[in-house]
């Protein structure tokens, strides 16, 4: 494909772009770099076009009887101690799918490690939904996706209903990044132009992946794998916007975590918004994802990690520096007698490494 | 509305309405999985219900590591895999992109089938479970043990493949 030195973009690019898997601070410039060049417009109207005539492949209906036969057998395996042998029983076939069962085994020192890091998720969640005035005559979902970028992240504000995003691209970031022992998740939800949610990307398996390279089944190598605080940004256009804030603290509560900032705002003739800061225990922070991705359709999405392994072992030296200080200080008070101002003295050190 | 991966740890905690939910959501969408992929009707509602039956009997032992979605499509790549293997490999070829029963075959149809079969096995299964199962890169190379980045440049490069075989009647440049 002939194109030309002075783009910025890799055809590859926009493809992501237009699977919502480009990272968000990219994917708002290529959006407005998609405003005034013909010839990436022209690559993208084309992948657009091959998705559009996959989509043209259309199955026939499920029979009916799957789900009898399937619901039947999930009932006569309630009826059982052991799930596996409830369906075992059912259907011995399926003995032979050895390497699932493989894949499906638990793997501990990946959560254990997660755990152990004890760091926490810093999200921030921003929800839109349009009061669309236009007349765009929008054929399928993926459609509608594309538009929206481009209206959204190009920073034009033609006023017919292609509002808000702008803003809280903006908004997003200029947030400080989290501190080093969090994950920082930032969600960021474009209008559609339907009023749709638009999602991008559903890549909580990052995390996985992050931890994974930490690989050990030895539980004493915990205090020696990269301890990794993870950060995220999503953005997810809902349809309907009532009840985001109520879900969306109801994730957070159910993942243990908390709202560290939460703000909405409802401009006159513009999309509605909301921007929300989470912070949720690492162990929690597939779950929280994946739940907070059913609030819409994800636009963006952007995972990294940092190392924090250094930060970690400080804190766990200092604490079991002042614990054994303490100690001495506990046995000292108990075994020694003297002067009131020397016990105070004693007492007063206790205090402080207490702190 | 709860997600996949809260409704699995629910059916994991003992609710079966959590599995009927989970059921429904996907029944359809597994269906098509096999539909695709598989050129007999029979034997893709068969594999559709194993893959169910997997997922039952697996339960105990499911942790949410990747995502409930890779991990469903994990199990039903398994059976595909399995199948073809089983079927053996000049069946298989057929298999790449099934025979749609008569009424589906438009132009269109037609078109995407052909066009599916002449990439690269690989290129295929990647470019499929994006454009029609709907996951994400990340989702894909959960799903076929590739980093991320391979899933984008193979997903690219199939599509850019597509692009040059486009339908005349649609290529409205």
């Amino acid at each position: 494909m002939n194109r030309s030195a002075q783009h910025t973009f890799e055809p590859e690019e926009i493809m992501a772009y237009l699977d919502g898997e480009l990272e968000p601070q990219r994917a708002s410039a290529l959006a407005a770099h998609l405003d005034h060049c013909a010839e990436c417009r022209a690559v993208s109207a084309g992948l657009r076009r091959v998705s559009d005539q996959l989509a043209a492949w259309e199955v026939d209906a499920t029979p009916e009887r799957l789900s009898a036969n399937v619901l039947k057998a999930a009932r006569e395996n309630a009826f059982r101690k052991s799930p596996a042998a409830g369906v075992r029983a059912i259907k011995p076939t399926l003995g032979r799918f050895d390497a699932v069962r493989n894949w499906l085994r638990p793997r501990p020192w990946a959560w254990a490690l997660s755990g152990a890091v004890a760091t926490v998720l810093f999200l921030t969640l921003t929800v839109s939904v349009l009061r669309y005035r236009g007349d765009h005559g929008i054929a399928s979902s993926h459609a509608v996706g594309y538009k929206t970028w481009l209206e959204t992240g190009s920073g034009n504000v033609p006023g017919d209903g292609t509002l808000g995003k702008l803003e809280v691209k903006k908004e997003a970031k200029s947030r400080a990044p989290a501190p080093p022992p969090i994950t920082d998740q930032r969600s960021r939800v474009a209008p559609d132009s339907n009023g749709l949610t638009h999602g991008i990307g559903d890549h909580a398996e990052n995390a996985f992946n992050v931890d994974g390279q930490a690989s050990s089944d030895q539980a004493s190598t915990f205090q020696q794998a990269p301890m990794i605080a993870r950060t995220a940004a999503l953005s997810i256009v809902a349809k309907d916007f009532a009840p985001v804030e109520n879900t969306v603290k109801d994730i957070v509560a159910r993942h243990h975590g908390y709202i560290g900032e939460l703000n909405t705002s409802s401009p006159k003739d513009a999309a509605r918004n909301l921007n929300a800061t989470l912070r949720i225990p690492a162990p929690q922070l597939d779950g929280a994802l994946a739940e907070l991705k059913q609030l819409g359709r994800v636009e963006q999405e952007s995972q990294s990690g940092e190392e924090v392994s250094k930060q970690y072992t400080d804190l766990v030296v200092r604490l079991k520096n002042s614990q054994v200080t303490e100690q001495r200080l506990v046995e000292v008070l108990r075994t020694k007698t003297g002067k009131v101002h020397d016990i105070l003295e004693v007492e007063r050190e206790i205090a402080r490494v207490r702190g | 509305m709860n997600s996949d991966d809260h409704l699995i740890l629910e059916f994991q905690a003992g609710s079966q309405e959590a599995f009927a939910e989970l059921f429904e959501r996907y029944r359809d969408p597994l269906y098509g999985f096999f539909r695709r992929r598989l050129e007999n009707p029979a034997r893709a509602e068969e594999l559709t219900q194993e893959c169910f039956l997997a997922l039952l009997r697996n339960v105990a032992r499911y942790e949410p590591r990747a995502g409930f979605r890779s991990y469903l499509y994990g199990i039903a790549i398994n059976l595909v895999s399995a199948d073809r293997r089983k079927a053996g490999r000049e069946v298989a070829k057929d298999d790449a992109a099934a025979d749609p029963p008569a009424h589906e075959n438009t132009e269109a149809t037609l078109w995407v089938r052909d066009a599916l079969r002449r990439l690269e096995e690989k290129d295929r299964e990647i470019l499929m479970l994006r454009e029609y199962e709907q996951l994400s890169y990340t989702e894909i190379g959960g799903v076929l043990r590739l980093p991320v980045n391979t899933v984008r440049s193979r997903l690219f490069r199939a599509r850019m493949a597509l692009k040059e075989q486009l339908l005349p009647a649609r290529d409205e440049a």
